[in-house]
């Protein structure tokens, strides 16, 4: 499941065969996807599969080279200001000025946007301790990431966008951290799309997930809709079974002799009967978590 | 809005990472809570809010979950108020839905006697003696 | 053995940006030595011309060169190895074997026909030893001058450059009463000695950005707080552009001043020598400031406007026309002190032969060239426009000093405004890249350069 054909109420991001080609490399390739407004957004994948190209390319960075990327209803490339204030973004490598201390730094960007909101940061300074009176130089790495969240949203913006945003935090901070992004996207018009290799935080907060793979999108859409159509299943028979099944969805097969595990996507449970009567064998069906979906998926 | 007793707010053990998606696991608890008698008919749940903030979970899940429970009959939605569970209606659930909802557990039941080599008569007499002793 | 090896061979081929270098290098040096057989008088323009080439892209090679060099000695993962550091050590010298072998080779192949003596330059065996210590000795004094410690950097630069000028002393035979080859190959084996005894024996060693990115021991202070001044500072990557063009006037004045240190105590120390006849080497120094410098500054404006992108709302065009005019505005609080500083140095301390308007003019007209080349840098390797503008430079200034006839003169007045041309084409450049940056073709580059020097 990919897209919805335009099912109504303006998406916050729409994207329409997205491909990105760097040299002789395809980096992104046949990517479609429609992000409505008030959902939680994970982006799963591997090191080097092209996360943070493709929000590089969301946001406007970088051009595609071929496709069309919209946000807000505008051409990514070329997002009016208007379109920008509205978007938060933590890159992965922070932006911070070294020479400057966290106070001036959070200055500095509320000079930059008109609706700064005050208590929220001080707020969160507080819960957070994040210090704000040493050079960003010295600090630590998580320190830093929790200022760099703090500058993007800050100005409330209606898309928030986050590349690995707690790989520096601790286990409390990363709990406090999630906290805050729940609040922010409790509100129906606020959008937040994230990437992580923090599998179990996905899991909790998500709503969709996208899981990209060489550069291509190879699921987009809901969790809980992931979690149901993929399914570990044994199946023991009397004799042994043929390599070639002849199974929809299969991701992966083991065979060794009268025992086979399949991971199969597509799964309903009326196909536990159909297996079990194809092949005479005895069918155990079993859930698999995120992050086991994520390996059978690269296995 | 006056309340007798402020719901307990972990009366659920939701796992984020099991294969079972979130909603699932909430719908199966109520299910068994409602049945076990924890959770008496008129009992408050707690809000959508209250169960993602406690559980640190995507709100919209929970909600997915008590509208499913909702559609099921087996809890209410009121107004301004917290949700409650519906009171028990035996004839809203046929025996056939009731059974229904047991057959997974008993097919469970039916591997493991099958893989421990136990037979349909044996296992018919343990089941008679359990369901004997829940009544007493 | 093998690491001995490796070093020595990959010392001058590692990028390819050092490979193509020494190309142009080699077959400059090549085309020099044949010029210098055709031409009887060793002033003529084309072999000034072709040996400034040579000796600039045999400076930027050795430079590049000693650059990776310490990129790969401060790695951490490097000083685990056992023996590493005497490897390194030791294809430093390797490679200058076989940096002296090619030489020769070409001096043999090319160089002049009389028979000399064995010893002397021009023949295989002197050409080798005396272009292995000068090698040697450029590698050594190069790894110390890329150092992290500023002043030991200035004073080691100062120097190169004051024995540099003294480059008559290497035209004799003999030099201390040994022949001048053993004598330099000498200097350059004891100076390598030296090195790598504290080489290996060293504790951490610093990358070659350590010099310009240590932390500061003040917070940058009160920082103004409005929209101009917060753009101004992303761009840029400091508290202020003032901050920065500060930094910038007071480090080439430093060289400036040692510069003329040095040839002070030369002169008051090398009694019977008349040299220096004046001290326009250090008003060099204040001519090419300006434009190194503003190369620089334009370059971390390029650099931060991946920063300003979502936050400040500017379109591409907008971004450009800011980072143009931050660009120009360090180029006047850069340049106005500097040339000013040179000019009155011109006038008041005048060159007896040479009139020093002309490379006055040829770097104030190259510093639009260093602005847009340096707007164009948003990469964050060591930059090609060193070389560039240096080349430009130097040859317009040799070409300078070696021209003598009155017509050649005129000719050469036409330098300046060429490079004005060369400066709008760039401009156009650098707007049109501008207008449509992609930054993420820059990103992979930031990844995967091994010293982010930024976490505490």
């Amino acid at each position: 499941m990919m897209y919805d054909a335009d099912a109504g109420g303006a998406p916050v991001i729409r994207v329409r065969d997205l491909g990105k080609v760097i040299g002789a490399k395809a980096i992104l390739s046949n990517i479609s996807v429609d992000v409505e407004p008030g959902s939680i957004v994970g982006l799963l994948g591997k090191n080097g599969a092209g996360k943070t190209s493709l929000l590089d390319v969301l946001l406007g960075f970088s051009p595609p080279s071929s496709g069309s990327c919209r946000v807000f209803g505008e051409d990514s490339f070329h997002l009016p200001a208007a379109a920008k204030r509205r978007i938060g973004f933590v890159p992965q490598q922070d932006e911070l000025l070294d020479s400057l201390t966290g106070a001036q730094q959070l200055a500095l960007n509320a000079a930059l946007h008109t609706a700064w909101d005050e208590p929220l940061i001080a707020r969160l300074v507080r819960e957070w301790e994040v210090p704000l009176d040493r050079r960003i130089q010295v600090l630590s790495g998580g320190e830093r990431q929790k200022i760099a969240t703090l500058l993007a949203i800050g100005h409330q913006p209606d898309l928030l966008v986050l590349d690995e945003p707690a790989s520096s935090l601790d286990p409390v901070a990363r709990r406090q951290f999630l906290r805050e992004l729940l609040d922010i996207a409790e509100s129906p018009t606020r959008t937040v799309l994230f990437s992580t290799h923090i599998v179990s935080d996905l899991e909790r907060v998500a709503g969709q997930v996208w899981i990209v793979r060489d550069g291509r999108l190879v699921w987009a859409g809901e969790l809980d809709t992931l979690k149901e159509s993929v399914a570990r299943v044994t199946l023991v028979a009397h004799a042994d079974l043929p390599s070639h099944l002849g199974l929809e969805g299969l991701v992966s097969q083991r065979t060794d002799g009268r025992c086979v595990q399949l991971v199969l996507t597509g799964w309903h449970d009326e196909r536990q009967r159909e297996l079990a009567d194809r092949w005479g064998a005895e069918v155990t069906v079993e859930r698999l978590s995120l992050e086991e979906i994520f390996l059978e998926l690269h296995s | 809005m006056d309340r007798d007793v402020p719901p307990p707010p972990r009366i659920f053990t939701l796992e984020p990472a099991s294969g079972v998606p979130i909603y699932r696991q909430l719908i199966e608890q109520v299910r068994r809570l409602v049945a076990s008698g924890h959770l008496a008919p008129g009992a408050e749940l707690p809000s959508v809010r209250e169960v993602a903030a406690e559980y640190t979970v995507n709100p919209t899940t929970i909600s997915k979950a008590y509208g499913l429970l909702e559609l099921e009959g087996l809890v209410q939605r009121h107004r301004g108020k917290p949700m409650t569970i519906a009171p028990l209606r035996r004839s809203q659930h046929s025996l056939a839905q009731r059974l229904r909802q047991i057959e997974p557990q008993v097919e469970s039941l039916v591997l493991a006697a099958r893989q421990l080599d136990v037979r349909a008569v044996d296992l018919t007499h343990l089941i008679e003696r359990k369901m004997q002793e829940q009544d007493t | 053995m093998k690491g001995v090896l490796k070093t020595g061979l990959q010392f001058y081929i590692r990028t390819r940006a050092q490979r193509w270098l020494l190309v142009v290098a080699v077959l400059s040096f090549a085309a020099e030595l044949l010029a210098t057989r055709r031409v009887c008088c060793s002033r003529s323009f084309a072999v000034g011309l072709l040996a400034g080439l040579a000796g600039g892209t045999a400076t930027m090679t050795a430079v590049y060169s000693a650059w990776n060099f310490r990129l790969i000695s401060a790695l951490r993962t490097v000083s685990l190895i056992p023996h590493s550091r005497l490897q390194l050590a030791g294809g430093m010298l390797f490679a200058q074997l076989i940096a002296a072998a090619a030489g020769a080779v070409v001096v043999m192949l090319v160089g002049p026909d009389a028979p000399l003596p064995s010893l002397a330059w021009g023949s295989p065996r002197g050409s080798f030893e005396m272009l292995f210590g000068c090698a040697l000795s450029c590698a050594v004094l190069l790894q110390v001058i890329t150092g992290p410690s500023r002043i030991v950097s200035v004073v080691s630069l100062t120097l190169v450059g004051a024995v540099g000028l003294r480059a008559d002393l290497f035209m004799k035979p003999e030099i201390l009463g040994m022949p001048k080859a053993h004598v330099l190959a000498l200097a350059g084996i004891i100076l390598w000695v030296t090195f790598t005894a504290w080489y290996v024996r060293a504790w951490r060693l610093a990358g070659p950005y350590a010099a310009w990115s240590r932390a500061r021991e003040r917070v940058a202070g009160q920082i103004r707080v409005s929209r101009e001044a917060a753009i101004e500072s992303f761009l840029v990557g400091q508290p202020s552009l003032r901050r920065v063009c500060r930094q910038q006037v007071l480090t080439w004045m430093i060289y400036h001043l040692a510069m003329i240190a040095m040839m002070v105590g030369m002169k008051l120390l090398i009694v019977r020598h008349n040299f220096p006849v004046n001290y326009s080497a250090g008003t060099m120094i204040l001519l090419y400031g300006p434009v190194v410098g503003v190369n620089v500054v334009a370059g971390c404006l390029a650099r931060g406007s991946r920063r300003l992108w979502l936050r400040s709302g500017e379109a591409r065009s907008a971004l450009y026309t800011i980072a143009a005019r931050l660009a120009w505005q360090s180029l006047a609080l850069i340049g106005v002190p500097l040339f000013g500083l040179a000019a009155l140095e011109i006038r008041f301390l005048p060159h007896a032969d040479f009139d020093m308007l002309f490379p006055l003019a040829i770097c104030v007209s190259l510093t639009p060239s260093a602005l847009y080349l340096g707007l164009l840098n948003f990469r964050r390797r060591l930059n090609l426009s060193f070389l560039a503008l240096y080349l430009l430079a130097a040859g317009s200034l040799l070409a300078g000093l070696l021209v003598e006839s009155a017509q050649g003169r005129h000719l050469l007045w036409m330098a300046p405004p060429a490079l004005l041309a060369i400066g709008c084409g760039l401009r156009t450049l650098a707007r049109r890249r501008w207008y449509g940056i992609d930054w993420l073709e820059f990103r992979a580059e930031r990844e995967t350069l091994p010293f982010a020097v930024r976490r505490g």
